[in-house]
């Protein structure tokens, strides 16, 4: 991660691909859309850059704890998508096995 | 003598030789995250403890590896059970989608003697029969109700006042009882009356056919008559002295109170449960006010956002634990429910806690004019002119027609809320609903925007504390379990 910097948007940063994926920022972002507005743009070589904005009603927000907040969230995202990777079939098959014994399967759908 | 079972230590897991079954977590607090499975098991961890569980580096011979492996967080190779009892679990939860429509609500007159400023019924005067249900639309809404898959059949009447069309009620009473010889279903009453003009024939009707009474009771007097004025009468006392009678001649258990939180309610939460405790019941429902009907028109909806109903719903259960530790059994429904989810394998028929969504699964409505509304809320939304949850009609459609509906369906189809964003990823969301009514009446959207979802900021705050209450409190642990009905 490089440095906030000022900007006459508000804050700007750059995150790396490499360590955070695209899918896991935009997921932050929407879950702070009560407390900024962030708009997210490609950057060079493998990075993003993110702009947080608290013009109108996030104004009495605090730049900086919403920006550490944000950070704390992009960690639980990352550990999310972990998560995921791993269970996410188990999941299917879970509940196919569930809805494959009642009436709510579609038993004409292969 | 060669034993039949493996000694102790081959249940010991290799160390790191687990593998991760279906869970989503959220922060609980500073220093706690909740992580919660598919069907609502739970277990706090610190961050080093999910990251250690996540990164396969849990110590195994540990408290928190048997709980998260009992839980079904977790298998290794000393079991298979845990997809077999996961998949089992998820079927039990979800067996009511198969069973819809339990809760048939029957609008029989839109006519109200009372002019509550918060009221999300939209009422007509007293005097004005054109808002009564007709026998045709109510011989027509109790085929629709037998229609329903469902096996447990509830009949609610609701208004305006309903019990002044006390006629009508009788009729839909003794009808579907009729039907019911054949259909041999489950089959219950609940008058929803502000007990104004309840006399001995309306309760010698109700103790024969065995209906319940629920009423409304906001508080001490003062605030339930600021609430519920009745033009030149005390509702407070036609209130109680109605919950009094109708105890005396159907029972206790026949009487039901539900309140409303209002800005004035905010600061006497204790005085509420209080009133409801000297009154002799044995709960309440600590219910936020609705974005719908009346409650828009006189602009009580805006009056307190979702963080001043949460202090308002922490500072009553806190009292009401307090009181059962002093040996009152007294319980919040709203927390029973969702104890209910947390704590046994099975769901709720709570319409607001749903995905799919409640609407016309859980509930449906029969207006008076014969509209078919999939909720209270869409009925509310109509009567302010706008339409857009209306499923049909009794006179004109088919229990097809009105049961397909886009009307019906595509609230539905676009709210589940395991594919909805944030709701998909959320711990809580064994726990939670989807209520497009709520959404489109405060985003204009069946989804809504979580991050600004009042719904899901009131929620949230809800399961958070039960489970702080939880784990933090052992004597409100044992307090909170006994509210939960099996």
């Amino acid at each position: 991660m490089h440095s906030i910097s000022q900007v006459p948007e508000g804050y700007s940063l750059s995150l790396s691909t490499s360590i955070y994926s695209v899918e896991a920022v935009k997921k932050t972002a929407y879950k702070f859309a009560d407390r900024t507005s962030i708009i997210i743009n490609p950057g060079p070589d493998s990075t993003i850059s993110l702009v947080f904005n608290f013009a109108g009603k996030y104004a009495n927000n605090d730049p900086k704890q919403v920006i550490a907040d944000f950070f704390k969230e992009l960690l639980d995202q990352d550990l999310r998508e972990r998560i995921k990777k791993e269970t996410e079939p188990l999941r299917n098959l879970i509940l196919a096995h569930a809805f494959s014994q009642t009436s709510l399967a579609d038993k004409n759908q292969s | 003598m060669a034993s039949i079972f493996k000694n102790a230590e081959s249940f010991l897991p290799a160390d790191n030789a687990y593998a991760l079954l279906p869970f989503r977590f959220v922060r609980l607090d500073a220093g706690r995250y909740v992580a919660v499975n598919e069907v609502g098991e739970w277990q706090t961890l610190t961050r080093p403890e999910l990251e250690a569980l996540v990164g396969k580096k849990l110590p195994g011979n540990t408290p928190l590896y048997y709980s998260l492996k009992s839980k079904h967080f977790i298998q290794d190779a000393n079991s298979n059970v845990a997809m077999d009892l996961l998949t089992l679990k998820v079927r039990t939860k979800r067996r009511r989608i198969a069973e819809f429509t339990s809760l048939h609500m029957f609008v029989v007159t839109l006519r109200c003697n009372h002019s509550c400023r918060y009221c999300q019924v939209s009422r007509q005067s007293e005097d004005r029969s054109a808002f009564d249900m007709t026998i045709p639309v109510a011989n027509k809404a109790i085929d629709f109700t037998f229609r329903s898959p469902a096996q447990a059949i509830k009949i609610e009447f609701q208004g305006g006042e309903p019990l002044l069309n006390f006629e009508l009620v009788k009729h839909i009473v003794l009808e579907a009882k009729k039907r019911n010889i054949s259909e041999r279903r489950s089959l219950a009453f609940v008058i929803a009356t502000n007990l104004s003009v309840l006399d001995d024939k309306v309760l010698s009707f109700c103790r024969e056919h065995d209906i319940y009474i629920s009423t409304s009771l906001d508080g001490p007097e003062d605030l339930h008559n600021a609430n519920r004025p009745n033009a030149g009468n005390n509702s407070y006392q036609i209130t109680i002295g109605g919950i009094r009678q109708a105890r005396e001649a159907l029972g206790m258990d026949k009487v039901s109170a539900l309140m409303t939180t209002t800005k004035a309610s905010l600061p006497r939460a204790a005085e509420i449960v209080d009133e409801y405790v000297s009154q002799g019941f044995r709960g309440i429902f600590l219910r936020g006010l609705s974005p719908y009907g009346f409650a828009i028109k006189a602009k009580c909806f805006d009056e307190y956002d979702s963080q001043q109903w949460q202090d308002f719903y922490r500072e009553g259960l806190d009292y009401i634990i307090e009181l059962n530790k002093r040996g009152i059994f007294f319980a919040e429904h709203y927390t029973a429910l969702v104890l209910r989810k947390m704590l046994t394998p099975y769901g709720t028929g709570y319409v607001n806690l749903q995905s799919p969504a409640g609407m016309g699964i859980a509930g449906i409505v029969y207006n008076h004019d014969g509209e078919v509304y999939p909720s209270d809320e869409a009925r509310m939304k109509a009567e302010m002119g706008d339409k857009i949850f209306r499923m049909g009609n009794l006179l004109t459609d088919s229990y097809e027609e009105v049961m397909l509906s886009p009307a019906l369906l595509t609230p539905l189809k676009e709210s589940v809320a395991e594919a909805v964003p944030m709701c998909e990823e959320c711990a809580f969301l064994p726990y939670c609903g989807s209520d497009p009514d709520y959404h489109y009446a405060t985003q204009h959207d069946f989804v809504g925007h979580k991050a600004q979802s009042g719904f899901c900021k009131k929620n949230m705050g809800v399961f958070r504390y039960i489970i702080q209450k939880m784990e933090d409190d052992p004597e409100a642990r044992r307090i909170l379990e006994k509210w939960v009905q099996w």
